[in-house]
């Protein structure tokens, strides 16, 4: 008996030696420009977002949440499709503990300092709330770093960056690098044919989570899906009128505006809005359901006479494409809706599906995106 | 000060003629610039197929008649507020109206599938009613002459902060859930539609016949309740039927468009001003200026950060402030 003992606990004893003499401390910089300096590779990691897990399910597919000793709780509200795919494969997954937001000033330092973390993973956006809570001069005091991600408020100019910054920290370089070939490789197939056709810019609305919340509308400023909507041959019509990534139109703007393509962002919100009119779209998703709710969206007095509810140029697309690293099937997606003719041989589906066939943990399952075109 | 029926008469007459034209200017001003001729021709000849038309009658004609009707109730319901409490700077809010209001809507959209201003619509009125109530409840003294007005200022503090506490401790717990609610939150006559109107048109008419009917006994009410009593009536019962009438006005108001606060404040001292203390003028001038101040803050908050639009609420709180300020100054400077 105590011989076993003292076997398990010299075992455990040359497992950390051995994990801290494969450490070796590097400095990195993070988005924010901040130089951070961590043991990698890293070996306990919070999640400052559940939806993270997208950058280390492309990086580790066989083991995503094998580092993950704690996260955010709202992968499973925000994106609950995926979260059941994730759910499914990796049940140990629903043992992580998790947390509050730190922008919602939720997050609770007592909590991530007992997980003993290598590293906590911030993403941007929360950067203002986490120093104005002073949580990282908290952190920092109990020897945890703090690095920033960010896949939302720039995805086009910080997803690579991100992507090799969390490769670096996972030693995981090479599959890093292979993802961004494959996302840029992606992107390029729009942006050639863009560029040698530079076609007629058809006028588009973005309407962020439409149906989410009755008042009209919220969308997208020259950022994330509104750059989306540039690089795919359209032009936002709230570029000019939202300044920044996020913020709304009032429905007399988007009247005058007359789009000639509507965009809706949706997916399964029933954890924030029980039975509200969002489109819900993403993995597996009913189609017929999201189409029926997609034309329900066209009665609103926004949509009043405009060009796009009249020639059924009217669509759904799954709204975390907006906060993920798959952003570059969504600019085919939407290239395809613009410029039909044009992208005749793109196929954006197949492009979803060759992502998670090389990349990502969980199987391909249809139901990203649906038309009133009907294509 | 109007002191003469002829010149009070003429004062109302140019009041609706106010009236009307800051209407025309709801109509006819903002993002999209519409010349006279084009809201004419949508009225005679209503083109589905122009833009300027779905404008007009899609968005820009609502959003004035819900303003003109909120701008109105809120300022007959500040009027009444002040009367009942003998204090020019209470406002329908000191009743917890809107704070009640915005408790209930928070709870509905936590425990029930409510995400649109249809649905708030009967919640924000049940929360005005019971937090109203419950001030009355608290404010009742031992005689029968009902609420004492230092009872009812201070009951209306301790349950606005009550139900204001509750509220936020649910915002902060679940935020994402409560998005669909915060535009509303900040108080908008942008986005509505006028079927929102026709439930609460029932609740409006109830409170503006009782306020014809009671309108008298308000003006007795300001000389004492031993007045009200020479009338042959209760002073309690009175009071209790006015605040009927403030709970009705201001609670269809917020349910309608959020918390738009400061008109029921600012509009009763200018109709003062103007009209005198009898409420038999003072009532339907404060209708027609009310109207008149929420159709300019609707105006103005579609120029202060172009092209953005700025919820009319914070609107009247900007134009609000200062003024609530000048009046604690003034009252405060008095022996």
């Amino acid at each position: 008996m105590l011989t076993s003992l003292f076997k398990a606990a010299a075992g455990a004893v040359l497992t950390l030696a051995a994990t801290t003499a494969l450490a070796e401390e590097i400095t990195v910089t993070d988005v924010a420009g901040r130089q951070v300096t961590v043991d990698a590779p890293v070996n306990r990691l919070i999640l400052g977002e559940g939806r993270q897990i997208y950058l280390l399910g492309a990086l580790q597919p066989e083991t995503p949440f094998e580092h993950v000793v704690g996260w955010r709780e709202d992968f499973s509200q925000a994106d609950p499709d995926n979260y059941a795919a994730y759910a499914a494969k990796f049940p140990e997954m629903k043992q992580i503990p998790t947390f509050g937001g730190f922008k919602d000033g939720t997050f609770d330092v007592e909590q991530a300092a007992a997980l003993q973390p290598d590293v906590v993973l911030m993403n941007l956006e929360a950067k203002a709330a986490t120093e104005d809570a002073a949580y990282d001069d908290k952190l920092a005091e109990l020897g945890i770093p703090i690095v920033y991600v960010d896949f939302r408020e720039a995805p086009l100019e910080h997803t690579t960056p991100s992507m090799r910054l969390i490769g670096r920290l996972l030693g995981e370089e090479e599959r890093a690098e292979a993802f961004i070939d494959y996302s840029q490789a992606q992107m390029a197939r729009v942006a050639e044919t863009i560029e040698t056709a530079d076609p007629q810019r058809p006028r588009v609305f973005i309407d962020r989570a439409g149906g989410y919340s009755d008042d009209c509308c919220m969308s997208f400023g020259p950022g994330n899906f509104g750059k989306y909507v540039e690089l795919a041959g359209g032009s936002n019509i709230a570029d000019g009128i939202i300044p920044n990534t996020f913020g709304r139109l009032n429905p007399e703007q988007i009247i005058a505006a007359d789009p000639q393509q509507v965009v809706v962002t949706g997916g399964h919100w029933d954890a924030y809005v029980p039975g509200g009119d969002w489109v819900g779209v993403g993995p597996g998703a009913d189609l017929a359901a999201a189409r029926t709710k997609l034309e329900g969206l066209t009665e609103r007095t926004a949509m009043a006479g405009i060009d796009a509810v009249q020639t059924d140029n009217f669509h759904a697309i799954w709204h975390q494409f907006y906060n993920s690293p798959y952003y570059f099937v969504a600019v085919q997606r939407l290239a395809k809706w613009f410029h039909p003719e044009l992208f005749a041989d793109l196929d954006p589906e197949a492009t979803l599906r060759e992502l998670h066939e090389r990349f990502l943990p969980v199987d391909y399952v249809p139901g990203y995106w649906v038309s009133l075109k009907g294509d | 000060m109007l002191t003469r029926r002829t010149t009070r008469l003429a004062g109302l007459l140019a009041g609706l003629v106010l009236m009307a034209t800051t209407f025309a200017a709801s109509v006819m001003l903002g993002t999209t610039e519409l010349p006279p001729s084009t809201f004419i021709a949508t009225l005679l000849h209503y083109d589905p197929s122009r833009v300027a038309h779905i404008i007009i009658v899609k968005e820009r004609l609502p959003r004035a008649v819900i303003a003109v009707l909120v701008g109105a109730s809120l300022a007959i319901a500040g009027t009444l507020m002040q009367t009942l409490t003998r204090n020019p700077l209470a406002s329908p809010g000191i009743l917890g109206i809107n704070a009640g209001a915005m408790c209930f809507v928070v709870i509905a959209v936590a425990l029930l599938p409510l995400h649109a201003p249809a649905d708030y619509v009967w919640a924000a009125l049940l929360g005005a009613l019971v937090a109203a109530c419950l001030v009355l409840m608290l404010s009742r003294g031992g005689g029968r002459a009902g609420p004492s007005s230092l009872r009812v200022v201070l009951a209306g503090v301790a349950v606005t902060a009550m139900f204001v506490s509750f509220s936020q401790g649910l915002l902060i717990i679940d935020h994402q859930s409560f998005e669909s609610v915060l535009y509303w939150l900040a108080g908008s006559v942008s986005g509505r539609e006028l079927s929102l109107v026709v439930p609460l048109l029932p609740l409006f008419g109830i409170a503006l016949l009782l306020c014809m009917l009671l309108v008298r006994h308000a003006n007795a009410l300001m000389l004492g309740d031993d007045m009200v009593t020479s009338l042959g009536m209760h002073a309690g019962t009175i009071k209790l039927l006015l605040g009927l009438v403030v709970i009705l006005l201001a609670g269809s108001s917020v349910a309608l468009t959020g918390m738009i606060g400061f008109v029921g404040l600012i509009v009763p001292h200018m109709a003062r001003g103007l009209f005198g203390f009898d409420h038999r003028w003072l009532l339907p001038a404060c209708a027609l200026l009310g109207a008149c101040l929420l159709l300019l803050a609707d105006v103005a908050s579609r120029f202060l950060m172009p092209p953005q639009d700025v919820p009319v609420g914070v609107m009247t709180a900007l134009i609000g402030t200062p003024f609530f300020i000048y009046l604690a100054r003034r009252q405060q400077a008095r022996p």
